[in-house]
């Protein structure tokens, strides 16, 4: 009996950890995963990252009609920041948790450039967002993430 | 930290979340015949050659038990997720609240599945029933509560407005929303509960899920969780 191919357990692997990107929730990733891998099938594939990423792209836009996956330009004025008086445990969690504090939008780009290692007009062309705003949904993912390693070595307080 | 080092650890994060082995298996049986494949398939391993039209039509009995099988359960998903949404509640309305509530849950556990709750009714943004515009307006219009809605002693020089409240439930119990502003425009929702066995065992502590900051606590017999956007 054969076995299936490698090829297509690496590509459940690499949809899932992009449906984890964007959903940050393992039952919600495998859900995400199932329902565009259901799709694909039924549709015949094609059956290739792009694909499989588009189909769980549109899945999660469908199923979260209020987040769009659109990013939101900024505020230009300066935000109180009210870790002012939170403050957070230091563990071993502390990406889980920076990466939680991340908008879907901005974890997927992060994703998209630090794990798959598309460049930012890749991401453009994927998202169908412009050039510039991927820019900056990267750099804001990786401020934001700076800022919780930076408070990890705040002192706690009780 | 620079970018570099930064997107290794955010790549060796990633890398580690695996499929869990079963839910592989289920997904590759939904397009894994190939027994009927390999006799007639190339040495080239691309996904796209253990696939073609006839996979579903196929001859071969367990193949077509299976796809069938997976074809209904395709098809008919959204019915059989609203019978066992209907079966789950059912259960849990024929279940005592506080049975549910001490469901083997510890204290981490129930904390975060309270700030789950709490973001997701931040996020949902419902409009306000009661256009309160103070903790003593509220009291007098949000009269199915059992417990008095208090200001915290946190807030004295907060400088939050009010802009109203509704009920919401936290653990199944009725709960007040209140939603506020900040001197920056910014929207905070405030919750406010009775303190039961549980509630009171969790630790003061705060939370980041879905984007949505939480900060959980008690006072004056109350429990408190207070939700803002984590940017």
């Amino acid at each position: 009996m054969g076995k299936p191919s490698a090829n297509l357990k690496e590509l459940l692997q690499q949809g899932y950890r992009y449906a984890m990107s964007i959903t940050h929730n393992k039952s919600r990733a495998e859900d995400l995963l199932q329902d565009a891998w259901v799709a694909i099938m039924r549709a015949d594939g094609p059956h290739n990252k792009n694909y499989l990423f588009s189909s769980i792209r549109s899945h999660y836009i469908n199923q979260n009609k209020r987040d769009r996956l659109v990013p939101i330009v900024p505020l230009e004025n300066e935000v109180e920041d009210l870790r002012d008086d939170l403050f957070f445990d230091i563990d071993n969690e502390i990406l889980e948790q920076a990466l939680a504090a991340l908008r879907p939008v901005e974890r997927e780009t992060l994703f998209l450039s630090a794990v798959e290692g598309y460049t930012a007009q890749e991401i453009a062309d994927f998202t169908k967002q412009p050039r510039g705003t991927i820019l900056s949904l990267i750099h804001r993912a990786q401020k934001k993430v700076r800022q919780y390693f930076k408070g990890e070595f705040k002192e706690v307080k009780p | 930290m620079n970018d570099k080092r930064l997107n290794g650890h955010i790549k060796n994060y990633y890398q580690d979340k695996e499929l869990a082995s079963d839910k592989l298996e289920q997904l590759l049986s939904l397009s894994n015949s190939t027994d009927d494949h390999d006799s007639d398939t190339t040495t080239n391993k691309s996904p796209e050659n253990y696939f073609h039209k006839n996979y579903f039509h196929k001859n071969n009995a367990t193949n077509k038990k299976t796809a069938s099988l997976t074809q209904y359960l395709v098809r008919h998903k959204f019915s059989i997720a609203a019978s066992a949404c209907l079966f789950v509640l059912i259960t849990l309305l024929a279940t005592p609240v506080n049975l549910y509530i001490n469901k083997n849950f510890s204290n981490k556990e129930l904390a975060i599945l309270v700030s789950e709750e709490i973001a997701l009714n931040h996020n949902k943004q419902l409009s306000i029933e009661f256009s309160a515009k103070s903790f003593a307006e509220l009291r007098k219009e949000m009269t199915k509560l059992d417990f008095t809605p208090i200001s915290s002693a946190r807030f004295k020089n907060a400088g939050l407005n009010f802009l109203g409240a509704r009920y919401c439930s936290i653990q199944g119990q009725l709960a007040a929303q209140i939603k506020l502003v900040d001197k920056n425009g910014i929207i905070q929702t405030l919750y406010q509960t009775q303190l039961n066995d549980k509630l009171q065992s969790l630790p003061e502590k705060n939370y980041v899920v879905d984007g949505v900051r939480i900060k959980q606590w008690q006072e004056n017999g109350l429990f408190f969780g207070l939700a803002t956007a984590a940017e």
